[in-house]
């Protein structure tokens, strides 16, 4: 998929666990893997206002848009 | 004017019947995947706890009733094979069943009498003639038997791929998702057993007509068989089964989609 999450950096600047974030956020740590591991197919404004309020950053410091050849050429 | 009138009914159930096909078409269409968008996946969850509580009921008896008929299938089954290899080796032993219907070309002039007293002429023209056919009737009666019990076997399979759709709705209904995608094909399964029952029921009286029964004479006369085209509404039953099969479908994809929605 081309928009790729940056969730994990971003906790790791914060030095804050998933484990926080989603007492903070009140979400499922479970969905917070989902978005984290890049398998979530949509996302609520609502819950990107929340983690970015939590996290003190722009959505597009969260997401990132990297085309999918692009992407073929990262991993090569 | 009595034959005019009655191909004029006959032509408004005709239409009856392709106007149910143009809804389904109609009704299939708008849950078709281009507005897949628009439909609300949270209605499920934004359920009254008292109205949960109360599907929860509705499944649970559903789902007993679909166990007691798949016990009374499987014992039917077994009752049929013993009675027939009772048959063969027992020639004095005549079981009732399997009876063979077959439709019969007709038309008699009869008279109904109703309760007020009045009285009127009327058509008969569709009936069926019932009649035993086992052992000694040789090759046909094992036919016949062979038909019987593979439409007791497709009865039961309907109703064994219904029972394992309701167990898994059952089990899944404390994580609210009722929707699996082995469910999809059950309910197609479903469709294609009712569709091969239907093909059978149509055709079942061509074959006793060409390959084996002449005529029958009965009160002074002669009575043609003819196709059972009656169990052609069996075949509309098939394809609202493969819409309902496409919309589980959709919904089970509607569910995907919300699980990854964060």
């Amino acid at each position: 998929m081309p928009i790729i999450t940056n969730l994990n950096n971003i906790l790791i600047k914060r030095n804050m666990s998933l484990t926080e974030l989603s007492e903070k956020v009140n979400i499922t740590i479970a969905n917070l893997s989902i978005l984290k591991s890049g398998k979530a197919k949509a996302v609520r404004f609502s819950t990107l206002e929340a983690i970015c309020e939590v996290l003190d950053c722009k959505p597009g410091d969260i997401l990132d848009y990297i085309p999918e050849d692009q992407q073929d050429q990262n991993k090569i | 004017m009595q034959n005019f009138f009655n191909l004029l009914i006959r032509f408004a159930f005709f239409c009856i019947k392709f106007k149910v096909v143009f809804e389904l078409n109609l009704f299939f269409y708008c849950f078709s995947i281009k507005n897949i968008y628009f439909v609300n996946p949270i209605i499920y969850s934004t359920m009254t706890k008292n109205q949960k509580v109360k599907n929860k009921k509705i499944i649970g008896f559903i789902y007993t009733l679909l166990s007691v008929f798949l016990g009374i299938g499987i014992l039917s089954i077994i009752f049929s094979i013993i009675l027939f290899f009772l048959t063969l080796f027992k020639p004095d032993f005549k079981p009732f069943f399997p009876v063979i219907d077959v439709p019969v070309e007709i038309m008699e002039e009869a008279t109904i009498e109703l309760k007020n007293g009045s009285s009127y002429n009327i058509l008969i023209d569709e009936a069926y003639f019932s009649f035993n056919v086992d052992n000694p009737y040789g090759v046909a009666g094992f036919i016949n038997y062979l038909y019987f019990i593979f439409i007791l076997i497709i009865a039961f399979y309907i109703i064994y791929q219904l029972w394992k759709i309701f167990r898994s709705i059952r089990i899944s209904l404390k994580d609210e998702n009722p929707f699996h995608q082995k469910n999809t094909w059950r309910i197609r399964k479903i469709a294609l057993a009712m569709f091969i029952s239907a093909i059978l029921k149509i055709s079942y009286p061509l074959f006793v007509k060409f390959l084996w029964l002449k005529k029958i004479v009965a009160f002074e006369q002669t009575f043609n068989i003819r196709l059972n085209l009656d169990a052609s509404v069996d075949l509309f039953w098939a394809l609202i089964v493969l819409v309902v099969a496409e919309i589980y479908r959709i919904g089970s994809e509607i569910k995907k989609e919300q699980e990854l929605t964060i």
